[in-house]
């Protein structure tokens, strides 16, 4: 049973429609400016670079990635109206949001993953950037699924929760990270940027406040794996509880 | 009339059509009131008036102290104002509340008749599919166009009584034209490029999703070109042509794009204070008028285009 | 199977089922009402997809709601005609099955087996979004007798489908309700669901008007006499033999004057009357019918009061 709600998931999200935009844009966007940032940023050096690409492009890609991909996990199902068709079989709720909240984080790790390995072999033309790709790799991944765990939560508490998470993706995690004081700290981006501890950009304030890495963070890597994790374990475990709570029924004016 | 063989497409009216105005107007009021029925319209819609709105309240106050301060005009910010850049900061300013404007009424139009096979009740109906796409996209653009020229206007009208003496008249008599043309841009790429993406999709939701996808993704990249810009020019280097065209790659750098041919300007910084001649040159200059504008309405038209190609008269199942 | 005691549900101020008490039990019950009656929301209480506002409605002992418990022995076909349009109708099944607890090898050969049941086994295997309006209610249905459930709820399940497809559906059913199965159908087209069963439950913006047996129920509305047609060559005899009998209320001679139309209070006691007219006293009858005793007229008759 879990594993047909997770495969179904992954096979939904795997649509070639669905999935393959990703990965041109992956070749195109992060591949093509880690290809150019030696233009824009002539005296960097390439482990500066690569950290500045992905932090850039990578990182935001992934909460873009994931709040289209993870806020639909249930809001779909309701506008379509097949969640009619999961919530009267013999599943518990909680299982069904659980195995498609980790299929969609799975999808998501991949292409954040595959960004990643784009921007490396842009700038340096293989997957020279070892370390700092496997530590990107892995924030890639926590980050996936604690973005995916707080979409997923407001996909369940309003209706049209899908521009709220873009403009969380763009506008919260791009601000408030580089916010004084302890502000940072409201931003995931804060915490995956401590997990990945990519270069600092020294006194260049701009490029600062583009990378997210303008605010006064202070995290340790250790720090931004424990809060990520504690915090997509509680979300997804109040999504579950919400879902098991509260009528979920097919929206007669969906739109 | 009628042959004694059945006809067996959709269409069965086959006598006189009514003036075409009557078919798409139809259908683009339709898609107007559903817009604005939602609530999220006229609140994104205010919003998008904000800069306006500070801009008012900075001329007002600078203006009253202007007034008790005994030097007067002469150390008034709005002494030396470009004027026209006002409406392209208060433009640029409001993108973002334009493209969630877009997105509530432009997204699902297309796609909620492909859902509901609406499409199929509409070209029943003595509509063409011209009619269909004009009355679609009119019913995007007016409601965004009228969004972008209410304010522009109300804000003109006030500064020209109000702030003739600082050359608000005499520094571009033609503003008011110009402006004209201005307002008509965010409606018009918006119309093209949500109708475009809508008519591809079976879910507004879905389009929605890729509609937002597209214009944040091409928006980081002009975020991205504008302070590669600002950096090189302040680190007194030359900005690669690449970085200026790649600003303007982007739903928002189309509209600014066009918006500074439009002005016939570079820009100057948001808020209204002087800051010398470094402030002019960390602005992306205008792009080239004979390759941007053709660029534009390449981008329009394919779009519509697009569209176009999309709307089937019949249900065809794949 | 499903009881209710009370129970009510509101939605804001709208109100979808107002102070409803019944029980359901095996074999087929219709469950009947005019649009906006409160027909899906009674299912949708009893599928566990709403919670009653007050009031207490259980399943097989259990509350529904969020229930795998009682999911496992209750199948439901729902009224709304969405799918996974790009599935197959077979896939849709299969992945259905799944959910139901089923292993892959069990959902594979259990998906072939109902979806022959529903006739649609050389269609199976195109997607659902060619389907006509008729497959896509037979693939409800498939889905609906995978983990051959107990009760069976089915939201206007003859929508669309052709007419052999209705009689093959029908037989299905009644099959079902013989071997012990409770199945509740919802549906507005009374004369479909008379061929189907004559236990009901009625239902009119929200209340339930009426519960039981189409008979029983319609012999106790005695605001509307019992129409009764008696076909004979003798109408003006017949009326003769007939006037003396207790509970006849009215009687008239049709217009082509080869039949006599009753009204009659009690029809049982009118009936033995007529036997006794008709063996003792010979009268000669060619057909006799009983207009108002179908589903319709009861129908009709409670409503209006």
């Amino acid at each position: 049973m879990e594993q047909a709600i997770f495969f179904q998931a992954l096979r939904e999200n795997l649509r070639l429609r669905r999935f393959l935009p990703w990965i041109v844009l992956g070749v195109l966007l992060v591949f093509g400016f880690g290809h150019l940032w030696s233009t824009f940023q002539p005296d960097a050096s390439l482990e500066q670079r690569y950290g500045t690409v992905s932090s850039i492009l990578v990182f935001h890609i992934l909460a873009l990635t994931s709040a289209i991909l993870t806020s639909t996990i249930l809001s779909q199902e309701i506008e379509q109206k097949t969640i009619v068709y999961l919530v009267t079989r013999p599943v518990p709720r909680w299982k069904l949001l659980l195995f498609r909240y980790l299929a969609c984080g799975l999808v998501v790790s991949f292409l954040g993953g595959f960004n990643a390995v784009c921007a490396s072999v842009g700038v340096y033309g293989s997957l020279g950037a070892g370390a700092s790709l496997a530590k990107d790799i892995a924030a890639i991944v926590v980050g996936a699924f604690a973005y995916g765990a707080f979409f997923m939560f407001l996909g369940l508490l309003f209706n049209r929760a899908m521009i709220m998470c873009l403009l969380f993706a763009f506008g919260w995690e791009t601000m408030v990270p580089n916010m004084p004081g302890q502000m940072c700290y409201l931003s995931i981006n804060s915490y995956l940027q401590a997990i990945a501890q990519h270069p600092s950009q020294g006194g260049n304030k701009g490029l600062g406040l583009l990378t997210s890495t303008a605010g006064d963070n202070t995290l340790t890597s250790s720090v931004g794996y424990m809060a990520m994790i504690g915090f997509a374990v509680a979300l997804v475990a109040l999504s579950a509880w919400w879902f098991s709570t509260f009528e979920y029924l097919p929206r007669e004016d969906a739109e | 009339m009628a042959s004694p063989i059945a006809d067996l497409t959709y269409r069965n009216y086959d006598g006189p059509l009514e003036p075409p105005v009557n078919r798409w107007w139809a259908i683009a009021k339709m898609s107007m009131r559903l817009s604005t029925k939602k609530r999220g319209f006229w609140v994104w819609s205010t919003f998008s008036c904000f800069w306006y709105g500070i801009l008012l309240i900075i001329f007002y106050v600078n203006d009253t102290l202007a007034a008790a301060n005994p030097m007067g005009q002469q150390v008034s910010l709005l002494k030396g104002l470009v004027w026209k850049d006002q409406f392209l900061n208060a433009f640029s300013e409001s993108q973002l509340f334009l493209f969630i404007l877009a997105l509530l009424t432009g997204a699902g139009s297309i796609a909620n008749d492909n859902r509901a096979k609406a499409l199929l009740v509409y070209l029943s109906k003595p509509c063409t599919k011209l009619d269909y796409v004009i009355g679609k996209w009119l019913g995007i653009f007016i409601p965004i166009t009228l969004v972008t020229t209410v304010p522009a206007v109300v804000f003109y009208l006030y500064c020209l009584m109000s702030y003739r003496s600082y050359g608000f008249w005499s520094q571009d008599p033609w503003l008011f034209v110009q402006l004209m043309g201005m307002v008509l841009i965010p409606g018009t790429l918006y119309a093209s490029i949500t109708l475009a993406i809508s008519s591809l999709f079976e879910q507004g939701r879905l389009a929605g999703a890729v509609f937002a996808g597209v214009y944040f993704i091409s928006y980081f990249v002009t975020l991205l070109m504008e302070l590669v810009h600002t950096q090189m020019t302040m680190g007194g280097n030359e900005v690669p042509p690449i970085v200026n065209n790649l600003f303007y790659a982007s739903i928002d750098g189309l509209q600014i794009g066009m918006l500074k041919i439009i002005l016939h300007t570079n820009g100057s910084p948001k808020f209204p204070i002087q800051l010398g001649q470094m402030s002019t040159r960390m602005q992306v200059p205008e792009p080239s008028t004979f390759l941007f504008i053709p660029l534009f309405l390449v981008i329009c038209a394919g779009s519509v285009l697009l569209a176009w190609s999309q709307i089937r008269a019949v249900e065809v199942v794949r | 199977m499903v009881v209710a005691s009370q129970v009510s549900r509101w939605y804001g101020q709208v109100i979808g089922v107002n102070d409803v008490t019944c029980e359901i039990g095996p074999g087929i019950t219709a469950l009947l009402g005019m649009n906006g009656a409160g027909k899906t929301t009674l299912i949708r209480l009893i599928t566990g997809q709403l919670r009653p506002t007050t009031g207490v409605l259980t399943v097989f002992g259990l509350q529904p709601f969020a229930n795998p418990e009682v999911y496992r022995r209750m199948g439901y076909c729902p009224e709304i005609d969405n799918f996974y349009e790009h599935y197959s109708g077979r896939d849709f099944v299969r992945y259905l099955a799944r959910l139901d607890g089923m292993s892959a090898a069990k959902a594979a050969s259990r998906t072939d087996e109902v979806i022959d049941m529903v006739g649609m086994t050389e269609r199976a295997g195109r997607r659902i979004a060619g389907y006509s309006k008729g497959m896509r209610q037979r693939i409800k249905l498939a889905q609906a007798m995978l983990h051959d459930p107990d009760l069976i709820l089915l939201d206007e399940p003859l929508n669309g489908l052709d007419p052999v497809g209705r009689r093959e559906f029908m037989d299905l059913l009644h099959g079902l309700a013989e071997n012990g199965k409770g199945i509740l159908v919802s549906s507005h087209i009374l004369f479909e669901v008379e061929q189907m069963t004559r236990s009901l439950l009625l239902l009119h913006r929200g209340r339930l008007l009426a519960t039981g047996d189409l008979g029983v129920i319609r012999s106790l509305i005695d605001k509307h006499p019992h129409q009764i047609r008696i076909d004979t060559d003798e109408p003006r005899r017949a009326a003769e033999l007939l006037a003396s009998v207790p509970n006849i209320v009215s009687m008239k001679f049709d217009r082509s004057g080869e039949a006599l139309e009753l009204e009659v209070r009690e029809p049982a006691a009118f009936y033995d009357a007529l036997s006794a007219a008709i063996l003792e006293r010979g009268l000669l009858v060619r057909g006799l019918s009983s207009p108002d005793n179908n589903l319709e007229s009861v129908f009709k008759y409670l409503v209006e009061a």
